[in-house]
């Protein structure tokens, strides 16, 4: 499935037979989603734009919809969404940055967080604006992150004041992002086309 | 013993009881005369044996070198951070931190790194911070997100950061000068920023000590000032009546601080609103806003600190680069290169590069030889081989020599070993000669080539067609080399394994044995010590063909051969 080439012309023609085992999408035309990224199970699965899914990425609305709001990127190895045998929708908020092998099963990320390499983010979990996980950390099952929360050192977390005191570094954190996402546009090739019946 | 057999451990010579070594040759300490027979199973065996890549080597003095007989020197101290090498003058001073811009992070100890922000004109900054021009610079956390914003503080240059930083720290924690009413309360509160207490201390003392004048020399440190050192010396030059009457004077006896001024910090009833207020914010803030020991000793600065706003950048710890030293001769064994950027030795003598390394392998396998090391599934794990009581093994004993010159090998060991459990060591051929080392290509190349069967002749062939043997097996043999490489030669090692029970106690009933027997940890384990004497020739000054001067040296062995069966 992941192998096809996106082109145009195969898209017409097996349009019948292509999104049978990908969810329902809306996915927005500025989003970027490579063809080695994965769509799976069969709730809904929206992608709003400026969205970047790296190659190998996964989107899992097996047990939910999934929400990616503006501006976020899901790298790859990355899972997002619930498995199958547990209820629950996740929504990511814009300018979420969800690092390589990461998994968020949370209900809901907020802005401008960033999900650090190989964290874990379980099950009914909130997660506030602006918050850091650093790589390997875990948030457990329905537990909540406030807002510029920074989570680091095996579980330890710490109020951000920088951030929260400060526009200007929330600016510059949201600009990075856009700017990654613009640079990342030009690098990853765009297969969408697969995921739009 | 930890380590898997069949296992080799080296004697250090340092631990044993007649002390260290001084003799130059090794042939002064016969093994049946000078020493007694190392004991594996002694209590104090397990402080000399060391596995050959744990110990270094002496050529000056020609003995192995443990970690114990090693003397560690620093060669230099240098920043991880910057790689800065820091004269070794400047450390003290310096609190053997770093005094560029290497800061760690206080709450999470990764090194902090100089950020670039934009201007900013929110209500934070105090005046007075010296900012100038549109650029303002931060220490940044990549990994936590601290930055020095947290405490109030930015940089207007990117360099020279601890001076900023100092500055900074300066400006928050100076009170004004005590001019007004409540002065003593201001120094009461600067007491408590230890720089101050210090400072002041110090100077209280110094003019103590001025005062007291000579008595100040029973100080074994008055010497080191070179003040002092003036004033003794002029002492025995000229003096003026007055001076010589001053001198001979009673001196005052030496008084310690006693009030604020002089640095003393005192707990005033005062003090208990402080108190309160600190437990106050405690309780509304929580343990996570604590900070922790571990945090508040990351610096000086934060010593005082008791919330994580309080904390201050970690200057970065310098390292330092060691060398080690034989006690013996002082000779240096291993001296890194002292160019902080390098990782290389400039000398490094290794036990390894040496001394013969002795091997052990059972010379009928089992099973597969399985290095524990690679043993992936947890039902292949490893099992200490078990030795069946009573019934003689053989192994193969391969000793392999890593210096570039043809050795003479001498084994001695002891026909029974030593310990409750005795077990019959015969070596079969206890004198030999090992090859050179040479280039690994050459090993490689010829290794087909040059391994010689042991005189191949017509009397084994008979020997094999009469007792029926296939042509290509060996059968060990008294006296000859079981297999010969270029560097490595192997003989045959027959241990009859003693019994854990007393061969006398057959008639016994089997709780008596238990009375007889006094089970001690590990006494089933096989450790067989072996004395290796080596000799060989070296020319001296290094010319081919010159003087050739010997060498000899002598080392104790323990190998593990495994567990005995109950």
């Amino acid at each position: 499935m992941a192998a096809r080439p996106p082109t145009t012309k195969r898209t017409t023609t097996t349009s019948t037979s292509l999104p049978a085992a990908g969810p329902p999408c809306t996915i927005d035309p500025t989003a970027v989603i490579a063809d080695k990224a994965q769509l799976t199970g069969s709730h809904p699965v929206t992608i709003a734009e400026h969205v970047v899914l790296h190659p190998y990425a996964r989107i899992r609305a097996e047990g939910g919809s999934v929400t990616i709001g503006p501006y976020c990127i899901v790298s790859e190895g990355a899972v997002v969404g619930l498995p199958e045998g547990q209820q629950g929708d996740v929504v990511l908020e814009r300018w979420v940055n969800v690092e390589s092998g990461a998994e968020v099963l949370a209900k809901q990320v907020g802005e401008g967080t960033e999900v650090g390499i190989q964290a874990r983010i379980w099950e009914g979990a909130t997660v506030g604006r602006f918050c850091r996980l650093t790589p390997t950390e875990v948030v457990g099952a329905g537990e909540e992150v406030g807002d510029f929360t920074v989570v680091f050192g095996d579980g330890r977390r710490r109020v951000d004041k920088t951030i929260v005191e400060s526009e200007e570094v929330r600016n510059a954190r949201v600009k990075g992002m856009e700017k990654q996402v613009e640079a990342l546009r030009k690098l990853v090739p765009d297969g969408k086309a697969k995921w739009i019946s | 013993m930890a380590a898997p057999f069949p296992y080799t451990h080296y004697a250090c010579p340092c631990s044993s009881s007649s002390g260290p070594v001084i003799s130059k040759r090794a042939s002064q300490l016969e093994p049946d005369e000078d020493q007694e027979t190392f004991n594996p199973h002694d209590p104090r065996a397990a402080y000399s044996l060391y596995p050959l890549d744990h110990l270094l080597f002496c050529d000056e003095c020609s003995q192995i070198r443990c970690p114990k007989c090693v003397n560690d020197e620093i060669i230099n101290w240098f920043c991880p951070s910057c790689l800065f090498e820091v004269p070794s003058s400047a450390v003290r001073s310096e609190n053997n931190r770093c005094s560029r811009n290497c800061y760690n992070c206080p709450s999470c100890s990764s090194p902090l790194h100089v950020t670039q922000v934009e201007k900013q004109d929110d209500g934070m900054l105090k005046p007075g911070d010296g900012r100038t021009g549109d650029e303002a610079y931060l220490l940044f956390c990549q990994y936590c997100d601290w930055t020095t914003l947290d405490i109030g503080v930015q940089f207007s240059r990117p360099t020279k950061i601890t001076e900023q930083l100092n500055k900074a720290r300066k400006a928050r924690y100076t009170v004004q000068q005590p001019d007004s009413e409540d002065a003593d309360k201001t120094v009461s509160k600067q007491l408590r920023n230890h720089d101050d207490a210090f400072d002041r201390l110090s100077v209280f003392y110094t003019e103590q000590m001025d005062e007291t004048g000579e008595s100040g020399n029973s100080w074994g440190s008055a010497y080191g000032s070179p003040a002092n050192l003036a004033r003794i010396m002029s002492l025995y030059g000229g003096l003026t009546h007055g001076a010589l009457k001053k001198s001979r004077e009673k001196p005052q006896p030496m008084r310690e601080a006693a009030g604020e001024e002089e640095g003393l910090a005192t707990y005033s009833p005062s003090d208990q609103d402080m108190d309160e207020e600190t437990l106050q914010k405690m309780q509304t803030r929580g343990w996570d806003e604590t900070a922790s020991e571990e945090q508040a000793l990351s610096t000086p600065a934060n010593y005082g600190a008791r919330f994580k706003d309080e904390l201050w950048p970690a200057a970065t710890t310098l390292r330092t680069k060691r060398g080690k030293r034989c006690r013996t001769c002082r000779q240096f064994i291993i001296r890194p290169e002292p160019k902080s950027g390098s990782a290389r030795y400039r000398i490094r003598i290794i036990a390894h590069n040496n001394i013969p390394r002795l091997s052990l392998r059972p010379l009928h396998p089992i099973g597969p030889v399985q290095n524990p090391s690679f043993v992936m599934k947890s039902d292949h794990a490893y099992k200490d081989p078990i030795l069946q009581p009573l019934s003689a093994q053989q192994f193969v004993l391969t000793l392999r020599n890593p210096i570039f010159e043809t050795v003479k090998i001498s084994l001695a060991t002891p026909a029974t070993t030593p310990g409750r459990v005795a077990s019959r060591v015969t070596i079969l051929c206890p004198s030999f000669e090992i090859g050179p080392a040479g280039d690994v290509w050459d090993e490689a190349l010829s290794s087909s080539t040059s391994t010689i069967r042991p005189s191949d002749g017509g009397r084994s062939a008979a020997m094999a067609s009469l007792t029926g043997t296939a042509e290509g097996e060996k059968q060990p043999e008294a006296g000859k080399i079981w297999e010969k490489t270029r560097n490595s030669t192997s003989v045959i090692l027959e241990i009859v394994p003693g019994s854990l029970r007393p061969t006398s106690s057959i008639g016994l009933r089997d709780d008596e044995v238990k009375e007889t027997v006094e089970e001690a940890e590990d006494d089933d384990v096989l450790e067989i010590p072996i004395y290796v004497r080596a000799e060989w020739t070296v020319d001296v000054h290094g010319e081919k063909g010159g003087e050739k001067e010997p060498k000899e040296l002598g080392y104790w062995c323990v190998l593990g051969v495994g567990r005995i069966a109950a």
